[in-house]
């Protein structure tokens, strides 16, 4: 059952008041931050990491990055902080899997990116995106094909690169391509959709 | 870097994907289906446009994820997708909020507490970064700076007196501008960079990701307006930049004294008209007193002094360079005093080498 829609939009509002305070240099708005969300974000980077003490170390970088861009974080944004605050963290933690530098301007969100091309206020996606639950989200995992939510899943929670997901699924490099872009798509069309997961895969994209 | 190439402009034909379709505000655009051959390196005819689901579920490897963001600059089709794409994406860590926690492929499934003073840690963390604040040098009656060309400035500053992190309003994002008497020869640049519209900068900003150095680059030559609107009127500029195979990229990396999370990547055409562009990312903005500073070196030579720049809130900036890069074989960036240096006086934090390869 999904979560109210309103306590999420109303969770958002907070969420974006709470920047505005560390935008300010409240730390202890920051601690809040944590307390909200610190257990999610580490979650994700243990998935990606495997270990405790890396996942931490990310963790900490994370919130130590929004802490300083904070004044880069712009309120009333779809999704607001919490998608923010998950982007630095998969951010952080695919370098750290990758061994590598990175751009930390990378770790500004790409839905940031995405609206600040074209303020798209019709897009249907868009107007429920501050609004979407887990549930709604993990169901919609589930009209994926098993190819693409396989390669999906292993790109975003497992942190592999195209290569590496073609060698460990036997598939060529092209069809996973193909997979992840179809894949994103999909779920895009089932979680724009208001109607709901169910209802949208008896419409018009079968499978 | 030899890959394995695809044939097909669709995916392959397995029987659960056979009538899976691209939705159709990709399929009709008009250039969505055949790229231009000359802007693509590496690629063959059927690829662009297929890495942008890898690109924003950060499956890419650098070198790719460069080249498409190259590609990116110039195709519209793409942008729209990236656009639609992204906030899907953004969505995807919600499963984890799940109790039990759904399954998910790949490993592991247990995920255990985080350490109970992580919290702890992390104030600590950021009430350092708080008191950490750089020596104080005012400046002098007519503003200018005056560049401390024979003082070491210590890179551990001590605090003259304890000065609040200032605060910015939300959204703010100061671009990224060279302080005092700058080291370039066009002065009139750095003019037109101070009178640039904030708001657009700010779009821009964040749109350096997506679109690259390329477009920022040409934004801050000068062009005022809509970024939307210079994406569009610039596409063969940027064309023209990218080159079939003139324009190159080389990547710059931290020391052990610069921050980690840095990035930078010198875009460089060998095209005497378009000057290259260094980009840079996750650079700590410096106290007032002090620039950043980019040094051309060719072999064992001494460096020879650079623009000076600022970075703005993000930690990016986009500095144009020297024509003449590509003959030197490495840059580098240190911070230096206000109006910058004739030699380096401080440990070198991020480094470059351009040997004419690219990625």
């Amino acid at each position: 059952m999904p979560d109210n829609p309103d306590a999420a939009v109303a969770m958002a509002r907070d969420d974006d008041a709470l920047m505005v305070a560390i935008q300010r240099r409240d730390d202890g708005a920051l601690a809040d931050l944590y307390d909200r969300y610190g257990r999610i974000a580490f979650a994700l980077a243990y998935r990606l990491l495997g270990d405790s003490a890396t996942a931490e170390d990310v963790v900490q970088e994370a919130f130590l990055n929004v802490w300083r861009r904070a004044s880069s974080f712009q309120p009333g944004r779809t999704g607001g902080a919490k998608p923010w605050l998950l982007s630095i963290v998969h951010n952080l933690a695919i370098d750290r899997r990758r061994g590598r530098f990175r751009r930390e301007a990378d770790h500004v969100p790409l839905e940031n990116i995405a609206f600040s091309l074209e303020d798209d206020a019709d897009d249907p996606f868009t107007a429920v995106a501050g609004t979407i639950a887990a549930e709604q989200v993990q169901a919609a995992m589930t009209t994926l094909s098993a190819d693409q939510r396989e390669a999906v899943e292993l790109a975003y929670f497992s942190g592999l690169t195209h290569q590496e997901i073609a060698e460990r699924t036997g598939a060529p490099l092209g069809t996973v391509k193909g997979r992840l872009r179809l894949g994103l798509h999909k779920l895009r069309d089932v979680l724009a959709d208001s109607r709901g997961p169910e209802e949208m895969e008896r419409g018009t994209h079968g499978a | 870097m030899a890959r394995d190439k695809r044939r097909d402009q669709r995916p392959n034909a397995q029987s659960n994907e056979a009538d899976e379709q691209l939705p159709v505000s990709v399929t009709n655009t008009p250039e969505a289906p055949v790229p231009p051959a000359e802007t693509t390196g590496e690629e063959t005819s059927d690829a662009p446009h297929d890495a942008v689901g890898a690109y924003l579920l950060d499956a890419l490897p650098d070198d790719e994820r460069i080249a498409f963001e190259a590609h990116l600059a110039e195709c519209p089709a793409c942008q729209d997708e990236v656009r639609e794409l992204a906030p899907v994406v953004q969505v995807l860590p919600r499963v984890l909020e799940l109790d039990p926690q759904p399954a998910i492929t790949g490993d592991p499934v247990e995920i255990p507490e985080p350490a109970s003073d992580l919290r702890t840690r992390i104030l600590a963390a950021v009430r350092d970064e708080q008191s950490n604040v750089g020596t104080s040098l005012e400046p002098t009656q007519d503003g200018a700076f005056a560049p401390a060309l024979d003082a070491q400035q210590p890179e551990s500053a001590v605090a003259i007196a304890p000065v609040p992190a200032p605060t910015r309003p939300p959204g703010r994002v100061r671009p990224g501008v060279a302080r005092g008497r700058s080291t370039t020869s066009d002065a009139s640049f750095w003019q037109s960079v101070s009178r640039l519209d904030r708001g657009w900068l700010a779009a821009a900003a964040l749109a350096i990701v997506a679109v690259g150095a390329i477009i920022w680059a040409l934004a801050l030559q000068g062009q005022v307006g809509d970024l939307k609107g210079e994406i569009r009127a610039q596409n063969d500029e940027i064309a023209q930049l990218r080159g079939s195979a003139n324009a190159t990229a080389a990547l710059l990396g931290p020391t052990a004294d610069g921050p980690s999370q840095a990035s930078g990547t010198l875009y460089y055409s060998l095209q005497a008209d378009q000057p290259p562009v260094l980009a840079l990312q996750g650079m700590t903005p410096l106290s007032n007193n002090r620039v950043y500073q980019l040094w051309y070196i060719k072999g064992d030579a001494a460096p020879v002094p650079g623009p000076t720049f600022t970075v703005n809130d993000a930690g990016a900036a986009a500095v144009p360079v020297a024509s003449d890069v590509p003959t030197y074989t490495n840059v580098a960036v240190t911070a230096e005093p206000n109006g910058g240096s004739k030699t380096p006086t401080a440990p070198i934090l991020m480094t470059g080498q351009l040997s004419g390869a690219r990625g």
